[in-house]
């Protein structure tokens, strides 16, 4: 089979949607070095990264890099071009990984992963410069995508109610998983958090943005302190993101700036020993696709409160405390009553270890490749007039 | 009515044939029309360029006369050459330098337009200058300039541009702060855009609705020989009136119709998109096609005012999802049709459509969807909209009062002209034609002027002979220089001011002496002009102060 693979988000500094096709990459080289690869570093003009390596970052048996476009114009000039197909030598598979979606190809099968819609939902979680260009992508790929990859349930559902149209036998879910291999390692301690003691800190990672929820957060937390829970620092890891600019101030009027510790961006080793050391993680996000920070600190046996809505249930099992993210009362209680109770939260802990487990990269590059089996063996959805 | 006006030059230059300028070409013949039914003792004189110097045709009156000012000669020699140039190399480079080439390449442009034509307006003896397409093209000091600003969607959403097209338009918006005594914005949204973006003071521009809400009317009430083409029902469809342009959103549009049809409608609904065939429209039939909606979503195509009036009159509701509009006319034009309309809420449509349409977030399509549900279905709602949506169109339903709103913006106009020091006839690279024009502004104090050209030693003719003249007077005694004189000038100008004018000839046309494809009329190259004031202070006039 030749498989050819957007890799466009994989460069240095990569997010969540750079890091699925990274480690998809990765593992079905492992499982499948049969297969010609062709590892596109630019795909599209929607996302488009100057800084590309120059050379094949996935060494491998028959693994081709390339056309490495110098700018987002050729790249788009290239990507929208009717002999975008022929140059690559006519892939039996094109798998795009970055939102934008290709429209022409008459041959290849597309495959398309689809993370989110969150922008459907409330635009002003995303800037509106990256949402016309992700809904533009996902609609595209509603036309022209012969399968989709979704990364959860909740968001192949959410993708078949806003295009009714497409057939449901041809979206599937792949779940992402963790970041990390080593579900032993321990981490290093972020200065930030030099005067809080081990074991005794809640915890909430993510970029402070409105789609995490941490306004809300923070007055969940006043409440706890003022119905007399423990004095636990609440801890926020995470980046400011944008619409946030008053979030100090929110704190200070809810009076409890003091007990807040904000430590920015946190590196991954920093980020395993917040997990691997807090009393809990608490993620009252609004809207997910997947819900990479809950898995995570499951990894590193964080017992975890976490939102009941979009794919976190798929993520956590029975294996967390879940509840509705704009109920400020319930996740006060919640916290109250897992801070009385050291015993409710090691068990938390362990059982959060356990199903972390069930996700791995290895099944999902295997689902992945079974997938495009499947594509190659049925015939391409849609016939260009 | 004010005498001072007599003649008003108006650049109609960027008037294109048939329906490409879209909505602004409708406006700007209507408010001409009424200009001059208003004014007739003021002579307008529409500037003009080839491509649609006879399409215009139709505003001939006793006053109001078209001027060719952009011939054939420029059509097809240096300009289109430059600019199919421009197109073949500019997707090649990267943003940054092709907003910077394509920055320069206006000022060639709109030189180029100028030609040598730099005393037009004083030759017309036009007492102000209208530039309704926003460009302030031909433009000279001293002239009151009054330009009109649509909207600012290229600085909103400059991902539906090319990045030229967003520089080229940077700089008719910056030339247009600039240059103009007053501005005219379609909405108070464009004019809060225009204050934000171009940090003008707010008293230099004015909101002045579009009022022309019947412009379009239906044909003979009978003739719905345009329903009947396209199998469609009185009643039986819902209508998106718009071109096929990317803020148009017709994606979404698609998919909330791919919802509602989904969820089931009491009504069997269509949805119509009308709008100009090209590569948009194939993309969106072919995306309607896959989505199932064939036979329920019609692309009847360009339609005449007529049929368009007709489809509007006959549908259940229109419906407008448009990311970003100026004004949004068709809203309006609905509305006096007596049809329920749900539009974004977004930009200017709020603003416009007011409590009289269902208001939605363009950008959440279960919101789309539900407005085209209740515009289907609720007909308590449909009921409301109809009658509120027929007074909000009476209140912009008024053309003479919008000619008269421009009439009072140009009298302000030229009670305001500034003064200021200015400098025209010079080329971006510096060449100058046969003349350059001086506006110097009034000063406490003396001033002297400093002017110094450079002369190739490859000109055809090697001895220039330069003369300065003030208001027309001339000057001193002239002065011959050639490429080994150097042709610097210090001329000491009194407080009040004044026009200066510098001459130079012989000209010459390079592509004529062998020297290239430039069709420019020249003759020496300004290398520096700028006014020193008596403090030693210094006010650069060339080269420019760039702006950012």
């Amino acid at each position: 089979m030749n498989i050819g693979f957007d890799i466009s988000q994989t460069g240095s500094g990569k997010a969540g949607c750079g890091y699925f096709a990274h480690a998809l990459i990765q593992r079905m080289l492992e499982l499948a070095p049969e297969h010609r690869y062709s590892l596109f570093p630019s795909f599209g003009d929607f996302y488009f990264d100057a800084l590309m390596p120059i050379g094949n970052p996935y060494p491998g048996r028959d693994v081709h890099y390339g056309p490495r476009h110098l700018t987002r114009e050729a790249a788009r000039v290239f990507w929208t071009g009717n002999n975008a197909e022929v140059s690559l030598g006519l892939p039996d598979i094109i798998h795009a990984n970055n939102f934008w979606c290709p429209t022409q190809l008459t041959s290849s099968r597309l495959i398309y992963t689809f993370y989110d819609m969150g922008f459907v939902v409330d635009p002003s979680w995303t800037t509106e410069t990256n949402r016309v260009g992700c809904f533009d992508g996902v609609f595209r790929s509603a036309i022209a995508a012969d399968w989709v990859v979704a990364i959860s349930e909740a968001s192949r559902t959410h993708y078949l109610s806003v295009f009714p149209h497409f057939p449901e036998n041809r979206i599937r879910v792949i779940y992402p998983c963790s970041r990390f291999a080593d579900s032993s390692a321990e981490g290093r301690r972020p200065k930030a958090l030099d005067a809080v003691s081990v074991g005794s800190y809640w915890l909430s990672v993510g970029t402070i943005e409105p789609r995490k929820n941490q306004r809300r957060l923070a007055e969940v937390y006043a409440r706890y302190l003022a119905l007399g829970g423990v004095p636990m620092p609440l801890v926020l890891a995470g980046g400011e993101g944008w619409l946030m600019e008053d979030f100090q101030k929110h704190l200070a009027e809810l009076g409890i700036e003091a007990q807040v510790v904000m430590t920015g961006y946190v590196s991954d080793e920093e980020l395993i020993w917040l997990y691997r050391n807090c009393y809990a993680n608490l993620y009252p996000s609004l809207f997910e696709g997947f819900g990479l920070p809950v898995l995570e600190g499951m990894q590193f046996g964080a017992p975890t409160l976490t939102s009941n809505s979009t794919s976190i249930p798929e993520v956590t099992g029975n294996a967390a405390i879940l509840l509705a993210p704009e109920d400020i009362e319930s996740w006060a209680q919640a916290m109250l009553r897992l801070a009385m109770n050291r015993n409710e939260r090691d068990q938390l802990g362990m059982a959060a270890q356990k199903q972390a487990a069930l996700f791995n990269w290895k099944s999902s590059a295997a689902a992945l490749l079974q997938l495009y089996d499947e594509a190659l063996a049925s015939p391409k959805r849609r016939v260009e007039a | 009515m004010n005498n001072q006006l007599r003649t008003i030059a108006v650049d109609l230059t960027p008037v294109l044939p048939g329906g490409e300028n879209g909505g602004a070409k409708i406006f700007v013949l209507e408010l001409l029309r009424r200009l001059a039914e208003m004014s007739p003792q003021t002579q307008f004189v529409l500037l003009t360029q080839v491509a649609s110097h006879e399409e215009l045709a139709t505003l001939d009156r006793p006053n109001m006369r078209r001027q060719m000012v952009v011939g054939q000669v420029l059509a097809n020699s240096l300009r289109p050459r430059l600019l199919g140039l421009a197109s073949r190399v500019l997707p090649h480079l990267p943003g940054r330098l092709r907003r910077v080439v394509s920055r320069l390449g206006y000022k060639v442009n709109a030189m180029l337009k100028r030609g040598s034509s730099s005393a037009l307006l004083r030759d017309m003896a036009a007492d102000l200058l209208f530039c309704p397409f926003t460009a302030p093209t031909y433009f000279e000091p001293g002239v009151p300039t009054v330009c009109t600003i649509y909207d600012l969607q290229y600085n909103t959403y400059p991902e539906f541009f090319a990045a030229e097209d967003v520089a080229n338009r940077e700089r008719t918006f910056i030339e247009a702060c600039r240059r103009a005594t007053v501005l005219a914005a379609i909405s108070d949204y464009s004019r809060d855009s225009a204050i934000a973006h171009g940090n003008l003071a707010s008293s230099r521009i004015h909101t002045i609705y579009l009022r022309m809400a019947q412009r379009i009317a239906p044909g003979v009430e009978n003739d719905k020989a345009i329903l009947r083409r396209h199998n469609l029902t009185p009643q039986g469809y819902l209508i998106y009136p718009a071109n096929f342009w990317r803020h148009k959103n017709h994606e979404m549009l698609l998919t909330a119709f791919g919802m509602v049809r989904h969820q089931g409608l009491s009504v069997d609904i269509k949805l119509v998109c009308t709008g100009a065939p090209g590569a948009r429209q194939d993309w969106l039939i072919s995306a309607a096609h896959t989505m199932n909606l064939g036979d329920h979503v019609l692309f009847p195509g360009y339609l005449s005012d007529a049929d368009l009036a007709t489809l509007i009159a006959n549908c259940k509701g229109v419906v407008f999802p448009s990311l970003y509009e100026g004004f949004g006319l068709p809203v309006i034009e609905a509305m006096a049709a007596g049809v329920p309309v749900a539009c974004s809420n977004t930009t200017s449509l709020p603003e416009v459509a007011a409590d009289a349409a269902i208001l939605f977030d363009p950008r959440v399509p279960t919101q789309v969807a539900q407005a085209m549900i209740a515009l289907v279905e609720n007909e308590a709602l449909r009921a409301r909209l109809i009658q509120a949506g027929q007074r909000r169109a009476a209140e912009f339903s008024d053309s003479e009062c919008m000619a008269r709103e421009y009439w009072e913006l140009f009298q302000h106009a030229l009670a305001n002209v500034k003064h200021e020091n200015l400098l025209t006839g010079a080329y971006a690279d510096g060449w100058v034609g046969h003349c350059l024009h001086i506006q110097v502004a009034p000063a406490a104090n003396k001033q002297t002027l400093a002017i110094e050209f450079s002369v190739p030693e490859w000109l055809p003719e090697r001895r220039l002979t330069m003369q300065v003249s003030l208001h027309g007077n001339r000057l001193g005694d002239s002065f011959v220089f050639d490429h080994t004189t150097n042709a610097a000038l210090s001329l000491p100008i009194e407080p009040a001011g004044g026009g200066y004018e510098v001459t130079i000839t012989p000209t010459f046309v390079p592509a004529y002496t062998g020297h290239g494809n430039d069709h420019r009329e020249l003759s020496a190259i300004l290398q520096k002009c700028g006014i020193v004031h008596a403090d030693g202070k210094y006010d650069a006039l060339f080269p420019e102060k760039v702006n950012a």
